[in-house]
């Protein structure tokens, strides 16, 4: 149900508005869609084991090692492959998880109103106005290292991000004529909230998914950048970063340029890929 | 329908526009190429003509400078002074900067490992060791004026002991009373005879400060009040500290009168700062890439010596799976120090086969004697024993803590994980947690089965080396949990033992045992390295870590 009504409007938006950012949609499309290849198939691709001595260290960019090898020696072509895996699947957990908690919150307050929604709405806002990353170091701190641990922390991040968008949505959904004729008919709360307001809501929320994705790349980059993420040595982008920009000073520049290109590309894609989307689902705000 | 239709004629129209626009672009930058290497060629002739005339211009001014004043000394570090009161600072830079400021009973003789008398003239021990009397050198003043005698020495000692800090314990755990003879002689009375004294007595925490300076109750930063070569002129926290010499000092002025020391924030900054010549002495701590840049480069000159810095791994002897020595040993054989040391560190730090670092009095390569440099043979043999194969691997967990140690420290432990694996029966998955949680709670506690530890010495003695660890007593605390009677009779009588020699057997002997049974397996050891101009004399690096900044000096 969901799936189908977020298609058919996309589909039935197509058909009629072409902007710029319609290729845009795309084009973030098309790097996400590689980069999710990428990691599916990162066993077969990468030529070399990401954590095994592949070559001597430091070598610079060859045909041997299309991104030079990193300070052990390992290979950095293969150790991106499979650092996707990684920011890949600590995104996907951040975003579901805080998706299915943030949305429902979201409903519930906004459509029952009253004192649980101001309650609600205080504290969200309050962990909303706390800077995305200090909050995240301090829950990557608490809950100790590790993939689940990062995802744990992200989720916190971004709850705040659905539950502000639905909750607002809600607000103005419930006023509508169309939800007083299901109360009037008799219909549950339940039944109003998920069969006619949380239809409503759906197609604006892909964007807020898409913008969070760009934005939990960035910070679980960090998170690994400052040493919170990832044991080694497993391959994450943001500790290969770390790893390799003290040799930079020595003109070695492939250990950290590499891993931080694909952080730009992947944000990028995301970020395209929302913004796309907010231009066809979202028409109100282009035509303002 | 129409309007669809227009819409996408425009955007072709577009697209045509931008491809135009982009092969014009790239023609245009072919063109420029040719015009940017000549450009290129002319500006580098102009930047040789005037880093000629920079030069003259420098050699003009220098002749001048050399006329006006004498050259100061700037030393740059990435350390900092935590606080300036021998009662509580508990960390090398601030105890490098007392050993400028101040002085000890007994001092190291630089470049070794020796003590020579400092502000005691002489010393003399009691037949049983437990009584030590010092005569101390007479007239001398601190920097405010008071008084440097047998009194002063006692409020001192007695204070450090009241006030309970961080390095309380290096005094209050020997030393039970002190008594002021006369003016000029103090004693020392202590718990129990401790052979390696005259070395506590030489560490800060003994360092005679002035009463007036230094309240007896609360931790105080006065930039008077001490007694050495130096004296503080000014100090700005993390910027600057200015030291001129100590008119009333006893001994030799300072080569150099005016000595200024600059904070930087990090590695970077502090390589900068000494290849563009604002600074003469790059002290702690250059990375290894940059040093080894620097070294390349042959401009400015790098001194290492090995420091009394250590690196080691700690296997929980007490229970499963480390309390099979068997276990113990087939790691101890299977770890590859020449790769930490040549890829992770780049050649800047040493390998270490066992605890007492080398340069140091009774250090052998007990684990080098016992296991070679590498045997995967007798690791296998030894894990086959303990009934392990390739098909039942022996699994555990390595911890590391991420920060504490640097950047470097989990290419460490990702190069011991791949080392250990390489013998095809162990499977190894590394751990990691924050320094705060790891200190604190996991190493005494006893959560970790095996992880990655360091240690620098509180005084240059191989005691501090061998009995935290090896001794079942202080073992647990260190997260060894080792536990044998053998060694603990070793130690303790090396511990009061006076005679260097007699000693030295006996260390030698615990640091066999401690190959055999490998409780703790040391790993590498750092290198201390300082990077200066050419024209600047008398840096001499020794194993106490500690620069003499009275002893340098520029040509």
């Amino acid at each position: 149900m969901l799936f189908s009504s977020i298609i058919s409007s996309i589909l039935r938006r197509l058909k009629f508005r072409r902007g710029v950012k319609y290729y845009f949609t795309f084009i973030g499309f098309a790097i996400v869609l590689s980069f999710v290849l990428m990691a599916l198939l990162a066993s077969f691709i990468s030529p070399y084991n990401p954590v095994k001595r592949a070559g001597a260290p430091l070598e610079s960019p060859s045909f041997k090692f299309p991104m030079g090898t990193d300070g052990l020696g390992r290979d950095i072509l293969s150790r991106i492959i499979h650092g996707t895996r990684i920011v890949l699947r600590i995104t996907l957990l951040s975003m579901t998880l805080s998706f299915l908690i943030g949305v429902p919150i979201g409903l519930l307050s906004g459509y029952l109103g009253g004192k649980l929604d101001s309650v609600i709405s205080l504290f969200m806002d309050s962990l909303y106005a706390f800077p995305g990353l200090v909050l995240a170091i301090a829950l990557a701190v608490m809950l100790g290292p590790g993939e689940i641990s990062m995802g744990m922390s992200l989720t916190v991040v971004y709850i705040p991000t659905y539950f502000r968008m639905v909750r607002g949505e809600a607000l103005s959904v419930k006023e509508n004529l169309f939800v007083e004729a299901a109360k009037a008919i008799g219909a549950k709360d339940r039944t109003v909230m998920f069969k006619y307001i949380l239809p409503n809501i759906i197609p604006s929320l892909p964007i807020i998914l898409s913008l969070n994705a760009a934005d939990a790349v960035l910070t679980a980059a960090a998170l690994s950048f400052i040493g919170l993420g990832i044991t080694a040595p497993t391959p994450d982008w943001g500790f290969d970063l770390r790893m390799g920009y003290p040799y930079l000073t020595s003109k070695i520049w492939w250990p950290s340029t590499f891993p931080g290109l694909m952080i730009v590309f992947l944000t990028l894609g995301f970020s395209l890929f929302g913004e796309g989307l907010t231009e066809i689902l979202n028409p109100r705000l282009v035509r303002r | 329908m129409s309007s669809a239709t227009t819409l996408e004629k425009i955007l072709v129209v577009l697209m045509l526009l931008t491809l135009i626009v982009s092969i014009a672009t790239l023609s245009y930058i072919a063109t420029l190429s040719t015009t940017i290497s000549e450009i290129r060629s002319t500006e580098e002739s102009i930047r040789a003509s005037m880093e000629e005339l920079a030069r003259t211009l420098g050699e003009r001014i220098e002749a001048l400078e050399e006329v006006v004043k004498p050259k100061p000394i700037i030393m740059g570090t990435t350390d900092k002074i935590t606080v300036l009161d021998p009662a509580k600072a508990y960390d090398f830079y601030t105890w490098e900067v007392f050993n400028n400021i101040g002085e000890g009973l007994l001092k190291y003789k630089p470049g070794t490992t020796e003590l020579e008398p400092g502000i005691a003239e002489s010393y003399d021990v009691s037949p049983d060791g437990r009584v030590y009397t010092f005569k101390l050198r007479e007239g001398l003043k601190f920097t405010d004026g008071t008084d440097l005698d047998a009194s002063a020495v006692k409020y001192s000692i007695e204070r450090v002991m009241r006030l309970g800090l961080d390095p309380s314990w290096l005094v209050s755990a020997f030393v039970d009373a002190v008594e002021v003879v006369d003016t000029y002689t103090v004693r020392f009375i202590l718990k129990k005879a401790v052979s390696y004294f005259p070395a506590l007595v030489a560490t800060p925490p003994y360092f005679p400060v002035s009463p007036n300076s230094y309240p007896s109750d609360a931790v105080a930063e006065p930039t008077v009040g001490h007694y050495g070569p130096y004296r503080i002129k000014s100090w700005v926290r993390d910027v600057e500290l200015i030291l001129e010499s100590n008119p009333g000092y006893y001994g030799p002025p300072p080569k150099t009168s005016t000595f200024i020391v600059k904070f930087y924030k990090d590695a970077s900054s502090l390589r900068l700062a000494v290849e563009m010549g604002e600074i003469d002495i790059a002290w702690r701590t250059l990375r290894p890439m940059d040093v080894q840049d620097l070294k390349s480069r042959g401009v400015l000159t790098v001194e290492e010596v090995p420091g009394p810095y250590i690196r080691y791994l700690v296997l929980r002897c007490k229970d499963a799976p480390f309390n099979d020595v068997r276990l113990r040993r087939a790691v101890a054989a299977a770890i590859d120090r020449k790769r930490i040391v040549e890829e992770v560190y780049r050649g800047t730090v040493q390998s270490l086969y066992s605890m007492i670092p080398a340069g140091m009095w009774s250090h052998i390569d007990a684990f080098k004697d016992e296991y070679g440099e590498r045997d995967l043979a007798l690791a296998r043999s030894l894990l086959q024993e303990a009934g392990y194969s390739e098909a039942k691997p022996f699994e555990f967990e390595l911890w590391y803590t991420p920060t504490h140690y640097g950047d470097l420290e989990a290419d460490v432990a990702a190069v011991i994980k791949e080392s250990l694996e390489e013998t095809g029966m162990m499977k190894v998955t590394l751990r990691s947690a924050e320094w705060a949680t790891y200190a604190a709670e996991y190493i005494s506690a006893g959560v970790m089965p095996i992880f990655l530890l360091g240690w620098y010495p509180d005084y240059i003695d191989p005691d501090d080396y061998t009995t935290i660890f090896l001794h079942s007593e202080w073992s647990p605390d260190m997260g060894v949990f080792y536990s044998n009677p053998k060694m603990d009779e070793l130690l303790d009588e090396a511990s009061i033992r006076i005679d260097v020699e007699e000693r030295t057997v006996l260390y030698i002997e615990i640091q066999k045992l401690m190959a055999e049974e490998a409780p703790v397996i040391p790993l590498f050891q750092g290198v201390l390295n300082v990077v200066f101009w050419p024209n600047v004399r008398g840096v001499i690096l020794d194993p106490t870590m500690l620069l003499r900044y009275y002893l340098i000096y520029k040509e």
